[in-house]
């Protein structure tokens, strides 16, 4: 009788841990959840896009440049993201990875720009009637003025510390009628002020753009820590919605040619830290990047 | 006791998660609910290196003013414009070229502030059309501008800027 009792015993205890356990995980799984929720790093599908081109990389970016690019609308003061730098082949025209602040407007030189105010920043390849010059950083910007147009700003030729680590790109507002821009990257820099922009900047962009017809070859690059700036207190914020892949701009829509352009899967701004953004030009009809 | 002490455990393990939840969220934002400067933005906020331009004619000397007009007039015969080529049909034509400080050439409308070192400039204005292959938009603009600017450093030769306008009476 003692035997048996003291089985059951041991059989009661085992069967107590047991159940003890898996309550435990069952309680671990849904306070993650309610916690993960609460400060919104649940997982998501990453959003990508891929055109319908052929395998040889030959494209229609000529009379109108082509883009895989991200947009996020809302009153800002400025945008900063990181880009990765990675080796560009111009093909016959240019290609770049880089991030526009925006207004659609009407005045001055904006309305000749598609009715946009705007100052860019980012790293191109592909810039000269007689070839190619190299890689390099620059800025640009269109003002609401009667001032010159389109203006653009270029560093000297990339070195080669500047490939495969990080640039910081800002653009952000000084005052009234001034903005800021640079790319800093781990040997050459630019950097400038975009006088007389009097724009009230509504629109953030990220990603590619691709001029030309043929041989432009982009590896994957990446935009990280994607923050915008709170016009009324100065303070910068991290993207956390993933606002509108290949948007629509001055009635152009959806392209038929590459860039190509996404989110990382898992790594969209709502995941955290501004998300992962990647572009690429490259041989493929599916997703290459 | 087993009741007590599962109770116990799930509280345990209930907290460790809120606590860490609150370390996470610490990490991200102040007292006043807006982000801290992680390093990242710290680093992008700094001052970046000095502004040289892109290198473009070689300078004859060491002189404050190293090559003259003639030589800007060669380097754009040579190379063209840079927002593309020339319309077919039309010739590119230098309308202009001026020697004057950063600062005169920003009353006109350049941007030339960030450039601290520079002392003198070239400003050739040239006449096309051109068309804008090389004009980095943010939606499709113009095909073509009909005047254009390129600004040179007098000293270092390089270029520091260059604009593509639609009207021969736009500034700079």
């Amino acid at each position: 009788m003692l035997e048996r009792s003291q089985m059951n015993q041991s059989d009661a205890q085992e069967y107590s841990l047991f159940q003890e356990v898996l309550f435990l995980v069952a309680l671990l799984s849904v306070c993650s959840f309610i916690v993960n929720s609460l400060i919104g790093i649940q997982s998501a599908n990453a959003a990508t896009f891929a055109p319908n081109v052929s395998a040889t990389l030959t494209y229609s970016c000529s009379s109108s440049h082509c883009y895989g690019r991200n947009e996020w609308q809302g009153a800002t003061s400025g945008a900063l993201t990181d880009i990765s730098v990675v080796h560009l082949s111009s093909g016959n025209n240019f290609v770049d990875d880089e991030m526009w602040v925006a207004q659609p407007s009407s005045s001055g030189d904006c309305a000749g720009n598609g009715n946009f105010c705007w100052v860019e920043a980012g790293y191109a390849n592909g810039d000269a009637e007689n070839g190619e010059i190299g890689q390099y950083f620059y800025w640009a910007d269109v003002r609401p003025c009667s001032c010159g147009g389109y203006h653009e700003h270029d560093s000297g030729i990339l070195k080669s510390g500047d490939y495969g680590n990080e640039a910081g790109v800002g653009i952000f507002k000084d005052d009234s009628s001034d903005w800021g821009a640079y790319v800093d990257g781990t040997d050459t820099s630019v950097s400038g002020v975009s006088t007389g922009q009097t724009m009230q900047a509504t629109m953030i962009l990220i990603g590619q753009e691709l001029a030309g017809t043929s041989g432009a070859n982009a590896p994957t690059a990446h935009f990280t820590y994607n923050y915008w700036q709170d016009q009324n207190n100065g303070s910068w914020h991290f993207q956390t919605s993933d606002g509108t892949l290949d948007p629509c701009l001055d009635n152009q829509c959806s392209p038929i040619n590459p860039p190509w352009a996404g989110w990382v899967a898992n790594q969209t701004p709502h995941n955290g830290n501004g998300g992962n953004f990647y572009t690429c030009t490259l041989p493929g009809n599916n997703n290459p990047c | 006791m087993r009741v007590t002490r599962l109770l116990l455990l799930s509280i345990i393990g209930l907290v460790v998660l809120v606590l860490l939840s609150l370390a996470l969220l610490s990490s991200r934002t102040n007292a006043n609910g807006t982000p801290t400067t992680p390093p990242e933005l710290q680093r992008a906020l700094s001052p970046t290196g000095p502004n040289t331009g892109m290198p473009a004619i070689i300078p004859k000397s060491n002189a404050p003013i190293a090559f003259s007009a003639s030589d800007v007039q060669t380097f754009i015969q040579t190379h063209g414009f840079m927002s593309g080529a020339v319309v077919p049909g039309h010739t590119l034509k230098i309308l202009s070229i001026q020697l004057m400080t950063p600062q005169q050439a920003d009353v006109q409308g350049a941007e030339l502030v960030s450039y601290t070192s520079t002392k003198m400039v070239y400003v050739a204005k040239v006449k096309g059309p051109f068309y804008n292959t090389n004009v980095k938009t943010l939606a499709n603009g113009p095909s073509t501008s009909l005047v254009g600017y390129e600004i040179f450093d007098a000293h270092t030769g390089n270029m520091l800027e260059w604009d593509a306008a639609q009207s021969l009476n736009d500034g700079i």
